[in-house]
């Protein structure tokens, strides 16, 4: 699908802007992009890509990804939201003795279609009631994932959330734009061969193709001494190659 | 780094390979801020910039068919890692009532011009003088063959005016500093800014 897409093979690819990015690419397509080809990944290698997009999460070595689900549809009760559906729940099973972690993941297409702390709210609270009212499903650790929409910066929802997240509930939540998942491919991409690498250069191209391009910046930009280059005049190697 | 005796040029080829990995690092990050500012020029603008060319300042580009031994034909070391290199983005589409093209071009290469069988010396170059320029040139005749006469045409002396050169061009030239490279979000604010002065300046509108 994804490259039928990416060649104009499928109609999801119709609509291109100004800078040939393709608006079919919603929300909904990139999470299928991302996380869809992420789920084909051992769990060690879908947490160590987790883990170069996304801050704050701990690390581990071993893991299984055990479930993932994409637009589930819970039902809160005591809400006047009759039916909610992040964008994606997933389960990990890290780290020896293992533990669990959930992923509530809602995305956005970029600023323009902002975040809402309200949606995170009703989103936990439907969680807690599907997921985790079962003792043998409960989580040992809770994130929910934002991903792009910040229209007004992220502290300030993040700020928002704090002030109105029910206390009684232990996730924390985190935030990443479309770009950090490019810059985590990448760098996937580039340490890793085969049908790894392969798999993150299709993501790439999924992401470059909606406008989320991987750049690299000077800010990142190693110290020529930490590359191992030592500052040598080159009449100085050419003397040395002449001996 | 660490000599072997029994393998003289071993450190030369090490320094070479660390100087190469230096200069791939350095290549892509300059490539990417290229690709960003002109990015960020088109949603601006609102117009469509695609690359149209990119060409050493100084120095000839390396073809095939050179005899790479021949020490006048030699491949000197501006293309990679973009040392002097300019690139055109043409604005197509709906613009026009003239032709707008953006040039970027990293000007490190203060005084070397790489031209001599010498090699270069740190004394020529200076840091504090290289920057990243974008000229917004603009003509006012579509279509018409706008790189034979921007070849034919001396770069504006004054930054950030409106200069109206030989061949019917008008010019604006901006830089973006050696500070400003260093951070993304820097370089977009940069980018819009000139760009909102560079239409201005140049009475240019899109025509729907």
């Amino acid at each position: 699908m994804l490259h039928a897409s990416l060649q104009g093979k499928v109609s999801v690819n119709v609509g291109v802007d100004k800078i040939g990015h393709s608006t079919k690419f919603n929300e909904d397509t990139l999470t299928s992009t991302v996380f869809g080809l992420m789920s084909y990944l051992s769990g060690a290698e879908a947490w160590q890509f987790l883990s170069h997009a996304i801050s704050g999460l701990p690390a581990f070595r071993v893991g299984r990804l055990t479930h993932i689900e994409f637009w589930p549809a819970w039902a809160p009760t005591g809400s006047n939201v009759l039916r909610t559906e992040p964008d994606a729940y997933l389960r990990f099973k890290m780290g020896d003795p293992e533990v669990c972690i959930d992923f509530i993941v809602e995305t956005k297409r970029g600023p323009n279609s902002p975040q809402s702390v309200n949606q995170w709210c009703v989103q936990i609270e439907s969680y807690y009631q599907t997921i985790d009212k079962e003792q043998s499903l409960k989580a040992d650790e809770v994130f929910y994932l934002a991903v792009s929409g910040f229209a007004k910066g992220q502290k300030k929802y993040l700020d928002d959330y704090s002030k109105r997240k029910d206390q009684s509930h232990s996730v924390q939540v985190l935030t990443s734009e479309w770009t950090d998942f490019s810059n985590a491919a990448r760098r996937m991409r580039d340490e890793k061969s085969d049908q790894t690498a392969r798999l993150f250069g299709m993501m790439l191209n999924g992401l470059a193709h909606a406008g989320f391009v991987s750049r690299l910046f000077f800010k990142s930009l190693p110290s020529p001494q930490n590359c191992g280059f030592t500052s040598v005049h080159l009449s100085e190697l050419i003397r040395k190659a002449e001996l | 780094m660490t000599s072997d005796p029994k393998l003289p040029m071993a450190d030369a080829i090490t320094a070479m390979q660390q100087a190469y990995i230096y200069l791939h690092d350095f290549h892509i990050r300059l490539s990417d801020t290229v690709m960003e500012i002109i990015e960020i020029i088109g949603k601006q603008s609102d117009l469509d910039l695609h690359f149209s060319k990119a060409e050493t300042v100084s120095t000839d580009h390396p073809s095939f068919r050179q005899n790479p031994f021949d020490r006048n034909n030699r491949w000197v070391w501006d293309w990679f890692p973009l040392y002097a290199v300019r690139s055109f983005f043409e604005a197509k589409g709906p613009s026009n009532t003239g032709t707008l093209i953006i040039e970027v071009l990293f000007d490190a290469d203060s005084k070397w011009e790489g031209k001599d069988d010498t090699s270069p010396s740190l004394a020529d170059c200076d840091p504090k003088h290289s920057s990243l320029d974008v000229y917004f040139l603009f003509h006012p005749e579509k279509n018409q063959d706008w790189r034979k006469s921007w070849d034919e045409t001396d770069y504006p002396d004054d930054a950030e005016t409106v200069s109206k050169c030989e061949n019917g061009f008008k010019c604006i030239q901006f830089d973006i500093d050696l500070v400003t490279l260093i951070n993304r979000d820097l370089i977009a604010n940069r980018a819009r800014e000139i760009t909102m002065k560079a239409l201005k300046q140049l009475n240019i509108e899109k025509i729907e």
